[in-house]
C-alpha cells in the first residue's frame, strides 16, 4: 500500500517539474498541516509547564536596566510615604535581631559556664525558629519588642485640606507667571518630595485652618469692566438656557416676540405705534423749524422751503426724522458760512438779505 | 462697517491665532460672490443714504448758487463707490441669477417657476384661459 503511494507522490512530482505550469498549491501543505494538530497533542501538556518554567526563570533573573536608569527612561510612579495602619505593630528584622542576641548573650551570661557556646546554641535555635515557616505568629512575637519609632519622630505635621487646596492653586498661579519653556527639571526633582498623603478623614477641624481667602474682594480687575465678555456670557447663559421650539407654537411665539410675525388685522404701520400720538400738524407745518437760522430772503430759503415743502408731503418719514433732516442742513449751511458769506447769501441778519439773482 | 462676510474670511486665513488659520474654508450663507458683492453694496448704500441724499438734493436744483452745488459736488464724490445705489443689481435671492428676474418675488423665473409649481407662492396659479 505505502509503495503504491510513494509511487503517486513521485509521478506527482515528476508531472510537477515537467509540467510549464507553477503548481496551484504547494503539495506540501497538507501535510504539514496534518503533522501540526497531531504535535499539539502530544507536547501541548509539556510544553505549557516549560514556559511557565521559563517566565518564573525570567522572573527571578536580575533586571539588566539598573534601577536608576530605569527611573530616568520609563516614568514610574512616585514614592509615597505608605499609611500606617495603628492596629499592626510593626516589626523591624534588625531590631528583632539585636534584641534577641542581646537576650542570648544575657542568657549564657546567666547560665555560666562557656558563655560563648550558649550563646551560639541559643542563637541558632532561635534564629532557626524564625527561618522556619512552621512557626506562628505567637513564636516568633514572643521575644519581639514592638517599634514605636515611627510615632516619637513625627513626619511634618499632615496638611488639612484647605492648605493643600492652597498649595495647589499658588502652584498654579506661580506656574501661569513662569515662562512657559522654562526648564521643568528642578520642578519635577521638587514634585515628588512635596507630595503628601491627604489628611485622614478621623478628625476634621472645621475652625483651625487658615481660610482661603476666595469671597473676599480682590483688587486684581476689580472696577474693570469687560463688555464683549460680559456680552458672550449672556450668551451663553441664554444659549444653555433656553430651548429650541418645540411645536409650530413656540416657533410663533419666537417670531411675535421678534416682531416677525403679522398681527392681525393686519395693520400696515404695525412697528411705529407712537408716531400716532404726534399730531399731523407737526408734519406739515415744518417752516417754524428754519427759524432763527435761515435768512429770511435768498437762494438759501428759497431752497429750505422747497425742503419742507416735500417733507410735509412724505408720509413715511417721523416728524423727528424729519426735524433731523432739517437741522442737518443748517449745519451743513454754518459749516459753509465762509463761503456763503463770500457769496452774499448768508446774512444773519434777517432784513438786509441782499442775494444774486438765482440762474 | 460690520460686515461678517469678508472681515471674517480675512480673520481665519490671515491671523495665526485661529486655528484654522491657511486652511480653513469660509462658509457663507450666499450663492455666489457675486452675490456677497451685492449684499455689501446693498448694505453700504442704506448705511450713507440719508446724508447721501441731503447733499445730491443740493446739487440737483437751480435754487442753489453754483458754488454751493460745485461744493456738494466734491463732496459726495468723498463717498465710497459701494454707497450708490446705482450699483445695487437686481440678483436672483436664490441662485443669484443676475437676468430673468420676477421683480416682486426678487427671484429668477426658473426659480419662481419651481415655487409656484409647488404652490408655495401666494395667489399664483397656472395661467389657463380660452
Amino acid at each position: 500500500m505505502l509503495s503504491r503511494l510513494r509511487i503517486r507522490r513521485d509521478i506527482k512530482f515528476f508531472v510537477r517539474c515537467l509540467s510549464d505550469k507553477p503548481p496551484e498549491h504547494d503539495a506540501k501543505m497538507p501535510e504539514v498541516k496534518a503533522k501540526d494538530p497531531k504535535d499539539e497533542k502530544k507536547d501541548g501538556a509539556e510544553s505549557s509547564t516549560e514556559k511557565i518554567q521559563a517566565l518564573l526563570k525570567l522572573m527571578m533573573a536580575e533586571p539588566q536596566i539598573s534601577d536608576s536608569e530605569y527611573r530616568e527612561r520609563f516614568t514610574t510612579a512616585p514614592e509615597r510615604p505608605k499609611k500606617q495602619k495603628p492596629d499592626v505593630i510593626e516589626v523591624k528584622m534588625e531590631k528583632i535581631e539585636e534584641n534577641i542576641t542581646k537576650a542570648a548573650t544575657e542568657v549564657a551570661q546567666a547560665i555560666g559556664g562557656n558563655v560563648k557556646q550558649t550563646e551560639a546554641e541559643l542563637l541558632s535555635r532561635v534564629l532557626g525558629k524564625i527561618n522556619q515557616t512552621t512557626t506562628t505568629l505567637s513564636d516568633l512575637i514572643v521575644g519581639m519588642k514592638v517599634d514605636r519609632s515611627r510615632d516619637a519622630e513625627e513626619t511634618a505635621p499632615r496638611e488639612t485640606r484647605g492648605q493643600q487646596v492652597k498649595r495647589l492653586t499658588e502652584k498654579a498661579r506661580t506656574v501661569t507667571q513662569r515662562p512657559r519653556y522654562s526648564p521643568r527639571q528642578q520642578t519635577e526633582e521638587q514634585m515628588p518630595k512635596q507630595r503628601k498623603s491627604l489628611a485622614q478623614a478621623n478628625t476634621i477641624d472645621i475652625f483651625s485652618g487658615e481660610p482661603l481667602g476666595i469671597f473676599k474682594p480682590q483688587q486684581v480687575n476689580y472696577g474693570t469692566k469687560l463688555d464683549v465678555w460680559e456680552q458672550l456670557n449672556q450668551r451663553e447663559l441664554m444659549l444653555a438656557t433656553s430651548q429650541p421650539p418645540a411645536n409650530y407654537f413656540q416657533k410663533m411665539i419666537v417670531w411675535t416676540e421678534q416682531g416677525k410675525v403679522w398681527k392681525f388685522p393686519i395693520d400696515n404701520e404695525q412697528g411705529m405705534e407712537e408716531e400716532q400720538n404726534v399730531h399731523f400738524s407737526e408734519h406739515i407745518f415744518i417752516d417754524s423749524h428754519l427759524e432763527g437760522w435761515c435768512p429770511t430772503k435768498g437762494p438759501i430759503r428759497h431752497f429750505m422751503e422747497l425742503v419742507c415743502v416735500g417733507l410735509s408731503k412724505n408720509a413715511f418719514y417721523t416728524a423727528k426724522e424729519k426735524f433731523d433732516h432739517i437741522m442737518w442742513y443748517k449745519e451743513y449751511f454754518e459749516s459753509k458760512q465762509d463761503v456763503l458769506k463770500e457769496i452774499g447769501v448768508w446774512e444773519l441778519k434777517p432784513t438786509s438779505g441782499t442775494s444774486e439773482a438765482t440762474t | 462697517m460690520n460686515l461678517n462676510i469678508s472681515n471674517l474670511g480675512k480673520f481665519i486665513w490671515k491671523s495665526q491665532t485661529v486655528p484654522g488659520f491657511g486652511f480653513q474654508q469660509v462658509r457663507n450663507k450666499w450663492a455666489n460672490w457675486l452675490m456677497i458683492r451685492d449684499v455689501k453694496r446693498r448694505r453700504m448704500s442704506a448705511e450713507h443714504f440719508l446724508e447721501r441724499t441731503r447733499i445730491n438734493a443740493l446739487r440737483k436744483n437751480n435754487v442753489l448758487p453754483p458754488e454751493i452745488r460745485e461744493l456738494a459736488d466734491k463732496e459726495i464724490n468723498k463717498f465710497e463707490l459701494n454707497a450708490t445705489p446705482m450699483r445695487i443689481n437686481n440678483r436672483c435671492v436664490i441662485t443669484s441669477r443676475p437676468r430673468g428676474i420676477v421683480k416682486e418675488w426678487r427671484m429668477s423665473r426658473i426659480v419662481w417657476r419651481h415655487l409656484a409649481d409647488y404652490n408655495k407662492l401666494s395667489g399664483v396659479q397656472r395661467a389657463m384661459w380660452g
